[in-house]
């Protein structure tokens, strides 16, 4: 029995308390050893189209991927459909596959990268998990991007209504309205957002902003120059969706680039889109979704 | 540099409108949410000018597919280019990090002349002329002097070197080494001597471009891999092999099992179904035992013990002897434990698994095909005896029958695409020479007085470069050959993006050689040149430095192992910043100036007259893509005659628009260009085919006999050379006792491991602690001046455990001199830097905690310094460290080289004396340590 | 009878001994320092904005926040204890409610300027008013103190109109400031009058004793309604702020009558003993709330908040709880005011010495919530300055609060100076 049957019948969809998401892991990870290291998975595996010299090459086993294209390509399909919609009749959702994400942190940079962040801001931060003594230890790998909640704590604590919830789940934050407050800091229970402080990676030899951190971040589609005193200095930031390149049909800079493809994104009201077919059929978890926020964020276990 | 101004951003022309056009089109108009964007914000959102150019990474050996696109000429987003199937659009987070490469503050901006001692790090700034001279005088002085042979211009960890081979071979010397020389030799010998190739990788690549019966071409995403066995191999950290980091998963998630040999519990171990933290050094016992099983147990009856495919017989020559030789130790038994050889129990005492473990992956790589079983660096190609691992390891795939098989392992090095050839590699091996030995008048091909291969590594096919610093002290003593008896010294050394002073193997050797003066008070090595984006440990060694264009800044072309011919272009994204100029205007202008001062080898139509535009030279280049057989199946162009060579653009091959010459067996489509690829998203992608090795015209395998030799033909070619040049047997193989290159089954000892072999044995008590690194995304030198990775961590080696600290960085100015930039506190926690890996066990048993400052001691009694970072995830009695990732010297690395004296560097433990045997290659991962509280 | 008064004050200005002329001169070098250390933090919050702070996105609240609530609390004790005369008619501190009352307004100013630093675009405070968001606690908050500092300004006013009226005739800036704020006035106000402003007042200081508790338990509940904190999300938090108000509010008082009351008679006496014994009732009742605090949530050595209670009392700057909350917060305060009860002196030590060190409970209510990361591992994901869990107020935060404490303190002097009436000095 492979890993996924065993999840399978674990039951689907699950938005579990606290902890399930560890517990859920370590489950994993431990059936997971039992199952290749009995006889079985040799067994398996012994039975399993054999390959010899002479024969042609064997007509290819159907995949178990649902698809036959690049995701990012598929997911670029998904989003043309959900762009033909009006703005309140998409969801824009994430699903992370932790079965694949590597750990490379190429999200983190990337999104750094398309939204031209300064030091000390972060949207998408890879966290590790760890447990056991050696040698029975296991280790997962956390992106973590904004939540993008459907009750979002971030939002009612704000007190100049500077953060807000669009129509396509998206929560959005005018810096020219925001006042630096950092209330809504403190209220995110995934510590998704930080604040930029005004610092310049060229800050590091005093010789200013580097060439491109005068390049303007475009983030929710207007034209960012970070000038002291100016938004989105002194505002808190977080992770957009990059709904500046998801307007204009491409996926967020982290999901296009994401090295072990852990990463979908899509229309979660879309019953076609890849972001709902790849939960299919796997157990499913939100973070801390026993706060009642929830996320548009899904983990695959 | 042009400085970019922000009004450039505000006041955009009706161009950049234009090209922006979608700001304003009111795309984001259909976006307003429960409250309007434009509300608070007036401002028109107009951009510069934006632009995506498809080049590839050059930040890792990977060489990515990338997109980057630029507003108003400065770079703002780096994405993968998805129509690369090597990588599909993917980066990593070094990738993503290239724009912190180009406009590092730290980076060489301007040529420098050394004022100060070398070593000492102090220059001046000079005009490309001054320096050009400089360089050329000397050259031409060295050969002049000594002979062009003493000049060794050394390429480094770069890949596209070719410009500057070509330079030196036409100056005459054939000292040119490349980055395989410092990286993995051993690792690739076992695929060298069995197939002529060089890298084993599993079939991982997708999408793959495949022949359909129907004659059309489809991108297959399909993942065959039933397992896949990674031994001392990283790929999700050390992203050699991109594809291997997306492609592992998804077979698994496909029903794939993955299984991880390493002492320490790596990120690709994080997604294994099973660990094996084998004892360091060890993998060839593993191997061994592995054979021995799967050779013992085959039963080609039992389907259960059905391990060996037999049809590999029919590809190969030598494996009788090879089991013969290989089964004459079975009797034998070991001094170290008193055990039958490559027994399971003798597996188990050497490798410190369990026996029933090693019984169980024997069986299940025997039993599951396909199955891929892959080694990497540091499990063996930085391992004294990795040449008998690899041996072994290319052995138990091709028996296994999953050799070149979908979902098996390919020979990436013999089916990528060809870009190579005028490198000046012919003209260098045709050049007749003549030289006095003995008082004779010799003639010979200037090849002929290649270092390694004449001198003490007859058999090192990439070159020895950790044997350098004996080569500058000794000078070289030619021993094979025509010119046996011949010897020369070191009098130039050429370096291009390589850093050896950091990351060779002892490098306070580097140190003394560069430093070391002659009776006169002069430096007796008379030239170090040193081209590089950035300022590091071996340019504060060097006369002058020459600033290189990044590689987002130049041209190249990028074919790194994938399964199938893939050819990509790197492209200028930007125009070079400061000084810098590319690789081919460098070489031209030092060929041109060494002409200038007479040297006739080097003339107008050979350099600037032939490639009078930088791209003239990588078209050049790629009039030989993919340059490979159509052999295979589904073969990659039934329409043409199986065996034949194809060339060119892959629609042109498509269309039938070719020349097909029956005599050269050549099918001749039209040339690729550089104009092509950027015309066709940067790349050219040809189809793939498994069981290329088994076409009767003659397949992928390169041997000399054209099929997998266990019976190694290249080393016997070596012996004859040794024989017929006098029979001098070379140091190392003396060393393990040996008098000639073995030809068949061979085995010999790492080093350094008192586990293992019995002259180490003594070391148990008191160094109770082996000594190993594992990369991460921050080893390679010019990875550690890039501010953002230095703020992730990862693997427990690269950790924000660096302390408090006010600091006053300092870069070099206009002048080439080291000025102080300001004074920036950095908090504790803050900053991630090389951190020492040990079993969170060992750290309990000697009253370590996390963060604790230790010195590493040796038996040599060399030393180096760094904290602790206690860790559930490595083995006992095993220390990890990144490779040149500590005690960084050079202050052109910013904020890493503040926190030298608290970071380790294995490269500083290493024995200097001891290189693997056949190829030379530094024993970077053999050294036993103690540990001492500071 | 005025001209007497007057006569008097002179006289006792002469009078000053050169001991406490000296003590003057010191005072004033000491303020001038403050200031001048603190005006240099002003230019760093306004050349810099939050660049020179220590704060950072783990920990986002830090010395100005905690300054904040610190300075909210004393204005709130000090109007809650001004209340006592206004609404509960207790006689003995008839003399000496103005001055609570201007003391509560100065300090309600500090408040508001340390919160408006701690603004990243102070310049957009005015939002709050033109697009408040009322389900933020903090929109309410502001929305409160705009209402109480409304409120103050009336009450003082008409708590003082007597004796502006009185003060017309002063000399020199003093007449000037009582002239400007009675406006054409130039007859004493009838009894009618003075009834009617009496009633106004009790009216006004009714209206914000609700207000008072609603805008700093608010304070406390902008705190425990934050879900994603364990340590603030709790009941007891709203209380242990008034609590904590009514504590350092009155202590500060009780302090400044002790030492800047200039007649040491037995009125003076008794008033200081007086509200020694409110400040030692308060200060048991905060310790048992702390107790509460603490105890519960670390009982069973488990969970998230005692993680981070273990930090603040155990962590890098646990002696912040052990030596200045504890020690000269809680204990050394408590033998003064119980040992040393009828010494005026004591008193008035314990008094100043809980008003000021309660900075160090307010910390101790802050960060407690922001030291341990929500997400197990976020400290190791990614590095910055501005992204650790280890915060220790800057020199530039300290100086702007050294510039708050010393406009407080100008506002304190020059209100006693202008205004004689607070002190009792024109009263027959
Ligand atoms: N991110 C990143 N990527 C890189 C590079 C880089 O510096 N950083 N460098 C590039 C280069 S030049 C190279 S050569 C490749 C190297 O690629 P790899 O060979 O994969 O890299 P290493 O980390 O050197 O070694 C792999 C693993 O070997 C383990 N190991 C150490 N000693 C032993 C041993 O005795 N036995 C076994 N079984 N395992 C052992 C280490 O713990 C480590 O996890 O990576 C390339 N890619
Ligand atoms: N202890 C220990 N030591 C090791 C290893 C180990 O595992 N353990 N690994 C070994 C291996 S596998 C390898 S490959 C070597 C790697 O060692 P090196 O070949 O020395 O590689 P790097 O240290 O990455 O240095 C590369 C140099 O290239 C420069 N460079 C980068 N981009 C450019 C460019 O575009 N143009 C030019 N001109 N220069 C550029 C960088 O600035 C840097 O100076 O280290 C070896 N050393
Ligand atoms: S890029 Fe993808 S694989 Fe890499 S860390 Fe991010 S999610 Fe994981
Ligand atoms: S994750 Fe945090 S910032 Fe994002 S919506 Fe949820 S509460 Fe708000
Ligand atoms: S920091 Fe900005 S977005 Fe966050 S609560 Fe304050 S005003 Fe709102
Ligand atoms: S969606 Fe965009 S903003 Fe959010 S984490 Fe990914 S790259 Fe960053
Ligand atoms: S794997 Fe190497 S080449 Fe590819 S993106 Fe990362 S650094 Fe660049
Ligand atoms: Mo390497």
């Amino acid at each position: 029995m492979s890993k996924n049957d065993l999840l399978k019948e674990n039951g689907e969809k699950t938005e579990s308390r606290r902890g399930t998401l560890a517990k859920g892991l370590a489950l994993g990870l431990g059936l997971l050893t039992l199952d290749a290291w009995t006889g079985k998975a040799a067994q398996a595996a012994s039975g399993g189209g054999q390959v010899s010299k002479d024969s042609e090459i064997p007509t290819l086993p159907p995949p178990v991927d649902p698809w036959q294209e690049d995701v990012t390509l598929v997911m670029r399909q998904d989003l043309k459909r959900a762009l033909s919609k009006p703005v309140d009749k998409r969801h824009w959702g994430m699903v992370i596959d932790l079965q694949r994400c590597i750990g490379c942190q190429g999200c983190t940079i990337s999104c750094i990268n398309e939204n031209k962040l300064p030091p000390g801001v972060v949207y998408r931060p890879v966290l590790e998990e760890t447990s056991g003594t050696f040698p029975n230890v296991s280790k997962h790998f956390l992106p973590r991007p904004c939540m993008q909640c459907d009750n979002p704590p971030c939002v009612p604590v704000c007190p100049v209504g500077a953060t807000y919830k669009r129509p396509d789940g998206i929560v959005a934050i005018d810096y020219n309205a925001c006042i630096g407050c950092r209330y809504c800091i403190t209220a995110c229970p995934y510590s998704a957002r930080t604040f930029d402080w005004g610092e310049f990676y060229g800050d590091i030899v005093l010789s200013g902003p580097l060439p491109y951190e005068e390049v303007p971040s475009l983030e929710y589609g207007k034209v960012w120059v970070r000038e002291a005193g100016k938004s989105p200095i002194e505002n808190t930031r977080k992770c957009t969706f990059c709904l500046e390149r998801v307007e204009r049909g491409l996926l967020p800079a982290c999901t296009d680039t994401c090295f072990g493809r852990a990463t979908y994104f899509g229309d979660l009201n879309d019953p076609e889109a890849l972001v709902n077919r790849v939960r299919q059929n796997r157990q499913v978890n939100q973070l801390k979704s026993e706060l009642g926020t929830h996320p548009s964020v899904y983990y695959l276990l | 540099m042009k400085s970019l101004s922000r009004r450039q951003f505000v006041g955009g022309s009706a161009a950049a409108m234009a090209a922006m056009g979608f700001w304003a089109s009111g795309s984001f108009a259909l976006a307003a949410g429960t409250k309007k964007f434009t509300d608070s914000d007036p401002e028109q959102a107009v951009l510069g000018e934006e632009k995506a150019v498809y080049t590839s990474d050059a930040f890792c050996a990977s060489e990515c597919g990338l997109k980057v696109t630029t507003v108003d000429g400065v770079i703002t987003t780096i994405y993968g280019n998805v129509h690369v199937p090597y990588n599909a659009g993917t980066v990593c987070s070094k990738g993503a990090s290239g724009k912190q490469v180009v406009y590092n503050p730290y980076r060489l901006k301007y040529p420098l002349i050394r004022t100060g001692n070398r070593g000492e790090g102090k220059f001046r700034r000079a005009s490309w002329e001054e320096a050009i001279q400089y360089i050329a005088q000397r050259l031409g002085n060295i050969k002049k002097k000594y002979g062009p042979e003493s000049v060794i211009m050394d390429g480094g960890d770069m890949t596209d070197q070719t410009p500057y081979w070509r330079l030196f071979y036409y100056y005459g010397t054939p000292n040119c080494a490349q980055h395989g020389a410092i990286c993995d030799t051993p690792r690739r010998v076992g695929p060298y001597l069995v197939e002529g190739g060089m890298r084993i990788e599993p079939d991982l690549m997708r999408p793959v471009l495949v022949r359909q019966p129907d004659g059309t071409l489809k991108n297959d995403y399909s993942y065959q891999n039933k397992l896949i066995i990674y031994v001392g191999w990283n790929p999700f950290t050390a992203t050699r092999i991109n594809y291997e980091s997306r492609g592992t998963v998804a077979a698994k998630q496909n029903g794939a099992k993955v299984v991880v040999v390493d002492p320490a519990f790596s990120n690709t171990a994080v997604h294994a179904d099973k660990w094996l933290p084998i004892r360091p050094g060890a993998d060839a016992d593993l191997f061994a035992a592995m054979l021995r099983y799967i050779l013992a147990n085959n039963n080609p009856v039992n389907p259960e013990r059905r391990y060996v495919d037999p049809g590999y017989l029919a590809y190969s020559t030598g494996w009788p002897e090879f089991e013969t030789e290989f089964r004459s130790w079975w009797d034998k038994k070991d001094p170290v434990n008193n055990l039958p050889y490559f027994s399971l129990e003798w597996g188990a005492q050497r490798t410190g698994l369990a026996g029933e473990d090693i019984a169980e992956l024997a069986h299940m790589f025997g039993i599951t095909k396909p199955a891929a079983l892959v080694w990497g660096m540091n499990g063996t190609g930085h391992h004294f005896n990795g040449e008998v691992t690899s041996t072994l390891g290319t052995a138990l795939n091709v028996i296994t029958g999953n050799f070149d098989v979908p979902g098996g392992v390919i020979d990436t090095a013999l089916v990528r695409s060809d870009k190579g050839g005028n490198d000046g590699t012919d003209y260098i091996k045709g050049k007749v020479i003549e030289r006095t030995v003995n008082g004779k008048t010799v003639t010979g091909k200037a090849w002929d007085l290649e270092m390694d291969n004449n001198g003490d590594w007859p058999a090192a096919f990439w070159g020895a470069l950790g044997a350098y610093p004996k080569q500058f002290k000794e000078g070289v003593k030619i021993a094979y050959g025509p010119f046996a008896g011949y010897s020369y010294p070191i009098k130039g050394f050429f370096v291009r993006g390589g850093n050896p002073a950091s990351s060779g193997s002892t490098i306070q050797r580097w140190h003394d050689v560069l430093t070391a003066k002659d009776g006169n008070g002069n430096y007796q090595t008379e030239l170090v040149a040193y081209v590089d984006t950035a300022y590091l440990e071996t340019g504060m060694y060097a006369d002058v430095i020459l600033p290189e264009a990044s590689y987002l800044e130049r041209m190249g072309l990028s074919d790194i192992y994938p399964s199938e011919p893939v050819m990509y272009l790197r492209d200028v994204v930007v125009p070079p910043l400061y000084e810098a100029k590319n690789q081919v205007e460098i070489m031209n202008l030092l060929a041109k100036a060494l002409h200038d001062a007479g040297d006739a080898d080097i003339q107008g139509k050979d350099f600037w007259d032939k490639y009078k535009k930088e791209e003239d030279f990588w078209n050049e280049m790629l009039l030989k893509s993919p340059g490979r057989n159509n052999v295979g199946t589904p073969l990659p162009y039934p329409q043409y005659p199986e065996g034949y060579k194809i060339l060119g653009t892959p629609d042109s091959l498509e269309a039938g628009k070719v020349k097909i010459d029956s005599a050269k067996k050549v099918v001749q489509g039209q040339p690729l260009t550089a104009e092509w690829l950027r015309a066709h998203n940067g790349v050219a992608v040809w189809p793939m085919a498994w069981y290329r090795h088994q076409a009767k015209s003659g397949g992928i395998i390169s041997t000399k006999s054209k099929k997998m030799e266990f019976h190694f033909g290249y080393l016997e070619a070596v012996n004859k050379l040794i024989q017929q040049s006098g029979g001098t047997v070379p140091y190392m193989l003396q060393k393990i006792g040996l008098s000639q290159f073995p030809t068949t089954f061979f085995w010999y000892e790492t080093v350094w491991n008192p586990y293992t072999n019995p002259n180490y044995a003594k070391y148990k008590q008191e160094y109770p602690f082996q000594l190993i690194s594992g990369r991460i995304h921050q080893s390679m030198s010019a990875t550690q001046y890039v501010d953002w990775l230095g703020r992730i961590s990862g693997e427990h080696l690269w950790m924000p455990l660096n302390e408090e600290k006010t600091v006053h960085p300092t870069v070099l100015n206009e002048k080439g001199v080291e000025v102080l930039a300001g004074t920036k506190r950095i908090r504790a926690g803050s900053w991630s830097v090389a951190v020492i890996q040990m079993n969170a066990g060992d750290a309990r048993q000697l009253s370590l905690k996390t963060g604790d400052l230790v010195k590493l001691r040796n038996p040599q009694g060399e030393e180096t310094q760094g904290r602790i970072m206690a860790s559930e995830f490595i083995r006992p009695g095993v220390l990890r460290v990144p490779p040149g990732a500590g005690n960084r010297t050079s202050p052109g690395l910013g904020q890493t080289y503040e926190y030298r004296q608290t970071t380790p560097s294995s490269n500083r433990l290493l024995d200097p004396d001891l290189s693997s045997p056949i190829t030379g290659m530094s024993t970077y991962n053999d050294m036993v340590v103690k540990v001492i509280k500071v | 009878m005025e001209q007497m008064n007057l006569a008097d004050q002179r006289g006792s200005q002469v009078s000053i001994s050169p001991g406490s002329r000296a003590l003057m001169v010191a005072g004033a070098v000491i303020w001038l320092a403050l200031f001048v250390f603190g005006l240099h933090g002003l230019y760093d919050r306004l050349a810099f904005g939050s660049l020179k702070t220590a704060m950072d996105s783990y920990i986002p609240w830090g010395l100005w926040v905690s300054s904040y609530i610190w300075f909210i609390g004393l204005s709130a004790g000090s109007f809650l204890l001004s209340t006592l005369v206004y609404v509960f008619k207790l006689k003995q501190l008839e003399k000496v409610a103005p001055l609570a009352l201007v003391v509560a307004l100065i300090t309600l100013i500090m408040a508001l300027l340390s919160i408006w630093f701690d603004l990243g675009h102070m310049g957009r405070f005015y939002r709050v008013y033109l697009h408040p968001n009322f389900r933020s606690a903090m929109a309410w908050m502001v929305w409160l103190y705009t209402a109480y500092f409304v409120l103050l300004i009336f009450e003082t006013y008409f708590a003082l109109r007597a004796s502006l009226v009185r003060g017309r005739s002063l000399p020199g800036l003093a007449g000037g400031i009582s002239r400007l704020l009675t406006g054409g006035r130039q007859q004493a106000l009838s009894e009618e009058e003075v009834r009617r402003d009496r009633r106004k007042v009790t009216i006004l200081a009714t209206v914000g004793i609700p207000l008072a508790i609603a805008f700093h338990g608010g304070v406390g509940a902008l705190f425990a309604t934050v879900v994603a904190r364990d340590v603030w999300h709790t009941a007891i938090y709203p209380i242990i702020f008034l609590v904590g108000a009514f504590l350092s509010g009155g202590a500060l008082f009780t302090g400044l009558i002790a030492f800047f009351w200039p007649k040491r008679d037995d009125y003076w006496r008794a008033t200081v003993r007086l509200l020694g014994r409110v400040t030692l009732g308060l200060l048991l009742l905060e310790a048992l709330l702390t107790w509460a605090e603490l105890s519960v949530p670390m009982w069973y050595g488990v969970g998230p908040e005692y993680e981070e209670l273990k930090y603040m009392l155990f962590g890098p700057y646990g002696w912040v709880f052990w030596v200045v909350q504890l020690g000269l917060c809680t204990l050394v305060p408590l033998i003064l005011l119980v040992s040393g009860g009828k010494s005026p002196r004591a008193t008035g030590w314990a008094g100043i010495l809980i008003a000021v060190t309660f900075l160090s409970t307010r910390l101790n209510l802050v960060l407690p919530g922001l030291v341990t990361p929500e997400l197990a591992g976020l400290q190791f994901s990614y590095h910055d300055g501005r992204l650790i869990y280890n915060y220790l107020p800057s020199w530039p935060e300290w100086q702007l609060l050294a510039f708050v404490i010393s406009v407080g303190i100008a506002l304190f002097v020059f209100a006693v100076k202008m205004l004689p009436t607070l002190t009792g000095r024109d009263v027959a």
